[in-house]
């Protein structure tokens, strides 16, 4: 075995030992490291207020009124591209956002921790589907319903969370998310038997903490209503494990790929804190009724953290029904999941798939395997209307652009090289 | 499986390349895989230091 | 109106990408479609096609789409080109598509005892998956050319230090066990054993020595390079001692241009100790005596009568004395009607083929003009122009670079069949059907519509060797018939056909 095959292995194994737990729920200037007074994180690589897409620049927007810096969606705007205000990516902040991926102080996070080395990894609560901020929305509705989240859900959740992990210790996430794998879930774009996994283990918590409530089953009747709940918690617990890899000198496991709607960026455990990226690809999806082509935005969100862990595109095997979405055969959803072992470090033993005899997804992208056999990652995702707040257009498999890893392969190269 | 194995127990096939090749194969039926080969992401310089470095370069 | 797409970043195999193109021009208003990984080679080839080439940096992986529309809307057909790339209209839906591997090691995955890769990938590509293979303790067939010398050399010696063979660069042909591996024809099997530095010539030997009964056990390809000095021969002296340690091969044969010197005499010293009887054919050779065990020929059916007769026991000398006396009666033959025109144009699609007949004919035309000549002063400045007599073969890279080899699509050598046909110079034209795996399935076919479609009030005489066996797929009686009903004389060899062109032409110039 040679010196590349034996960090990765390092690497590999770290991963899969990565124990994620839901510690708790804070408010995001109070639990994310260095989090300045004027800041917004967003999804994917650093970017700049010029070059960002509808989507991001409608979520900002939206962020922007919500924390109440700004009276109207122009002042926003022209707030945003003063410069008064530090944009950042989440991934600088041990943090994750799907699509937009937009993180301001006053939204209330979900705090999750790796066991072994302490490795925090946050992210938001996930409103829901249709006209929401993470695709772009910035109307009186979405900004209703984040007060509506801070001001109810989050106290309600945070109280029943915190009596969870005072009686359990911590809410064991990589449980849940293999079990749900052997329940028709990938976790990227089909999450519903998690989200409904993670409501059955937190709702006697919540009962106990909010006795005479009335606003419990409000707050059930919300997670329960919205399939993808379990999406951010499930990255968060995807950043912490993945975080808690660490430097591996000589490593060519990828440890972070993500996207803002422009670019795409992937980080590598043997080139320590440094992004290599490339344009980011235009999804070629099912697109739903009354959308075309013309309407899609490029790829946008830290999500796909979720096949960097092992999970989502890469368990499609384990998800037959989501090929209804990408216009496939389940045939097809095993093909995807069989091409990923082509580029990957190992076989996660933690999570199985049962149509493939129980076989672990493909865990741990190995950079150089990408390079090599041409094979780059799929991410099973949605894609957002390229115009600011006008919600999903379609979802479905997108490949990963090639340059990026070109790059990164570039560096490696150089760096180990005698 | 040497040379000499090769002769005496028969092909069977891995084809890399023009999938007809593999059809003929499947005709005469013999034992053989077709790969959905895809070039490298990186020229041949960049693909051959990677090679280097992973300990696969031929003397 | 002319035009071309650029498509970054996806790679199509050649054979997709001319088969697009032949189902785009099937479209009512396409004048052309030309589909091609942008190489420098094949963006000279568009430009001279007369597309506009603007994309600022493009590399071999990018594909270039040119269309040639008459009609408006010429942005429909790319949109329909990028549809038959994602979904062939050829294939036939499979019912559950079960995955395809995406790389070698997937692939051993799968067949775990896999001993042999065969890999036609562009050559830039091929000699990295060959070494891959190798080192995954495969043997390899390397059907791809343009494979770097060095890189065949490094090939070769990890091999031979591993007990493993590489057969090519440019190994068109090999039989395993009785099984075709490329090109091949259906033979029985049998007591001989064949290397060969040439495709098509092993398979005219396998083919004349099958329609007189004789099997072959094994035919090891080495591709042609093999036999040169820096490479030495590797391939072929260790086919030669697999051969000769086989208890069940009693007949070795050697095939191909002749070697470089030193390595001739490696090659005839080895076939002497195997203590087997040996027939050499080195097409063109100066033919040494035969002695003992060990027997001469130059040419490819010659080589396959003397090895019949040391089957049965017969005289080799009267064997060759009987072949002779055919060929003689063969010159003799005249045809009845006019023949109008001088000059013999051979078109082939078998490269030793072209060759050997070449060889052949040299002894009644002269000279003979050709893009692979026996000697280099008879190159032609022009391979689509040919002047006096003149054999081409359209298997040759300068043919074949953005298009597909002549034995697996006909159209373009059956074109130029047509054109110099319509030439009042030319008397005889003399060409090849080659059958078998790997090769088109009706390539007489072709050929007879382009015969038929010629205009010219006294047409040339064709002459054409069929090479295939009985248990080809393509039917080997309905091809000759094809070819016999468009009045062309089939002959039962290559070297046959070359004899009866061009004793013609000789007779009629004395």
């Amino acid at each position: 075995m040679n010196d590349i095959d034996k960090a990765n292995s390092i690497a590999f194994e770290r991963l899969l030992k990565a124990e994620p737990q839901i510690v708790g729920l804070g408010m995001a200037k109070e639990f994310i490291p260095n989090f300045g007074e004027k800041m917004i994180l967003h999804a994917g690589p650093p970017i700049t207020w010029e070059r960002m897409s509808g989507p991001m620049i409608g979520a900002i927007t939206g962020a922007i009124l919500y924390e109440g810096w700004a009276e109207t969606p122009e002042k926003a705007r022209a707030l945003a591209s003063k410069g008064e205000i530090t944009f950042e990516p989440c991934h600088h902040h041990n943090s994750v956002g799907p699509m937009a991926g937009i993180i301001s102080p006053n939204l209330p996070v979900w705090v999750v921790e790796e066991k072994n080395s302490g490795r925090r990894g946050y992210a938001t609560l996930n409103e829901g589907l249709g006209k929401v901020l993470r695709m772009g929305a910035f109307s009186e509705e979405v900004i209703e319903r984040l007060n509506w989240m801070r001001e109810v859900l989050y106290p309600v959740l945070r109280n029943g969370v915190r009596k969870y992990v005072e009686d359990n210790g911590g809410l064991n996430l990589k449980s849940l998310i293999s079990q749900s794998l052997h329940m028709g879930d990938e976790l990227h774009n089909r999450n519903r038997a998690a989200t409904s996994l993670l409501i059955r283990t937190l709702v006697p918590s919540l009962i106990d903490a909010e006795r005479g409530n009335h606003n419990l089953s409000r707050v059930v009747k919300f997670m329960a209503g919205n399939d993808h709940f379990f999406l951010n918690p499930g990255m968060a617990a995807a950043k912490a494990s993945l975080d808690s890899v660490g430097y591996v000198e000589g490593s060519s496991m990828i440890t972070i790929m993500a996207r803002n709607g422009t670019d795409f960026g992937i980080q590598i455990a043997g080139i320590e804190n440094e992004w290599f990226t490339c344009q980011a690809a235009l999804p070629d999806v099912l697109l739903f009724p009354g959308f075309t082509k013309d309407d899609v935005n490029r790829d946008i969100g830290d999500s796909a953290i979720m096949e960097t862990y092992g999970v989502g595109g890469f368990a499609l095997a384990a998800a037959p029904a989501i090929v209804q979405f990408v216009g496939g055969t389940p045939q097809d959803a095993v093909n995807y999941t069989k091409e990923m072992y082509e580029i990957c470090v190992g076989e996660n033993k933690h999570f199985t798939i049962p149509v493939l005899n129980f076989r672990g997804t493909p865990t741990g992208i190995d950079l150089i395997k990408v390079v090599e056999t041409g094979i780059t990652p799929i991410l099973d995702t949605g894609a957002a209307h390229k115009e600011a707040g006008k919600g999903q257009v379609g979802a479905g498999i997108v490949r990963m652009p090639s340059e990026a890893f070109v790059k990164a392969a570039e560096a490696f190269v150089e760096k180990y090289s005698k | 499986m040497s040379f000499k194995d090769l002769l005496n127990s028969g092909p069977k096939v891995i084809n890399l390349g023009m999938e007809r090749f593999y059809l003929d194969l499947l005709e005469q039926e013999v034992p053989a895989v077709k790969v959905n080969w895809r070039p490298p992401l990186a020229k041949s310089s960049l693909m051959d230091r990677l090679r280097k470095l992973r300990g696969e370069e031929v003397e | 109106m002319k035009k071309i797409e650029v498509v970054r970043g996806e790679y199509y195999d050649s054979v997709t990408l001319m088969l697009v193109a032949k189902e785009i021009k099937r479209i009512n208003g396409v004048v052309d479609a030309v589909l091609n990984m942008a190489t420098e080679a094949n963006i000279d080839i568009m430009k001279a096609a007369g597309f506009e080439i603007k994309a600022g940096f493009l590399s071999p992986d990018d594909l270039l789409i040119g269309i040639d529309y008459r009609k408006d809307e010429i942005d429909k057909i790319f949109e329909t080109a990028r549809s038959y790339l994602a979904s062939p209209p050829w294939k036939k839906k499979e019912d559950d598509t079960e995955y395809t591997p995406g790389t070698l090691e997937g692939a051993l995955a799968v067949l775990r005892d896999a001993n042999l890769a065969l890999i036609s990938l562009p050559g830039r590509f091929a000699a990295a998956e060959a070494m891959k293979a190798l080192k995954n303790g495969l043997n390899v067939m390397l059907y791809s050319d343009n494979v770097a010398t060095e890189d065949e050399i490094k090939l070769k010696h990890y091999a031979d230090r591993n007990d493993l063979i590489v057969m090519g660069p440019d190994c068109g042909t090999a039989v395993i066990n009785g099984k075709g591996l490329g090109f091949s024809n259906v033979c029985p099997e049998g007591p001989v054993g064949i290397v060969a530095a040439s495709g098509t010539g092993l398979q005219e030997v396998m083919v004349q020595l099958s329609r007189r009964g004789i099997g072959v056990k094994h035919g090891i390809g080495t591709g042609g390079r093999d036999v040169k000095e820096c490479v030495g021969g590797i391939s072929f002296l260790k086919g030669i001692r697999e051969l000769s340690d086989d208890p069940e091969i009693s007949l070795i044969i050697a095939v191909g241009k002749p070697p470089d010197p030193e390595v001739k005499e490696r090659i005839l010293n080895s076939l002497k100790k195997t203590g087997k009887d040996c027939v050499i054919c080195f097409m063109g050779d100066d033919c040494g005596k035969d002695e003992d065990r060990v027997h001469y020929s130059a040419e490819l059916e010659e080589c396959a009568v003397v090895a019949e007769a040391i089957l049965n026991g017969k005289e080799v000398s009267a064997a060759r004395d009987k072949l002779r006396a055919e060929y003689a009666s063969l010159s003799g033959w005249r045809p009845i009607e006019e023949v109008q025109g001088k000059y013999v144009r051979g078109l082939f699609t078998g490269g030793t083929l072209c060759y050997e007949a070449q060889y052949i004919a040299q002894s009644y035309i002269n000279p003979i003009y050709s893009n692979a000549p026996l000697r280099k002063e008879f190159k032609l400045e022009n391979s689509l122009k040919p002047i006096g007599h003149s054999f081409i073969d359209y298997g040759e890279d300068e043919f074949t670079q953005g298009r597909l080899h002549p034995m697996i699509d006909p159209s373009f050598r059956a074109e130029q069949l047509k054109e110099q046909s319509e030439d009042n110079s030319v008397a005889v034209v003399l060409f090849d059907v080659v059958l078998g795996y790997g090769s088109a399935e009706n390539p007489s076919q072709e050929v007879a519509e382009a015969i038929g479609a010629v205009k010219r009030e006294i047409k040339p005489v064709y002459v054409a060797y069929v090479c295939g066996t009985a248990g080809d797929p393509q039917d080997l009686a309905k091809q000759i018939s094809l070819l016999e009903d468009a009045g062309v004389i089939v002959c039962e060899s290559n070297a046959r056909a070359a004899l009866l062109a061009s004793s013609l032409i000789s007779r009629r110039e004395r």
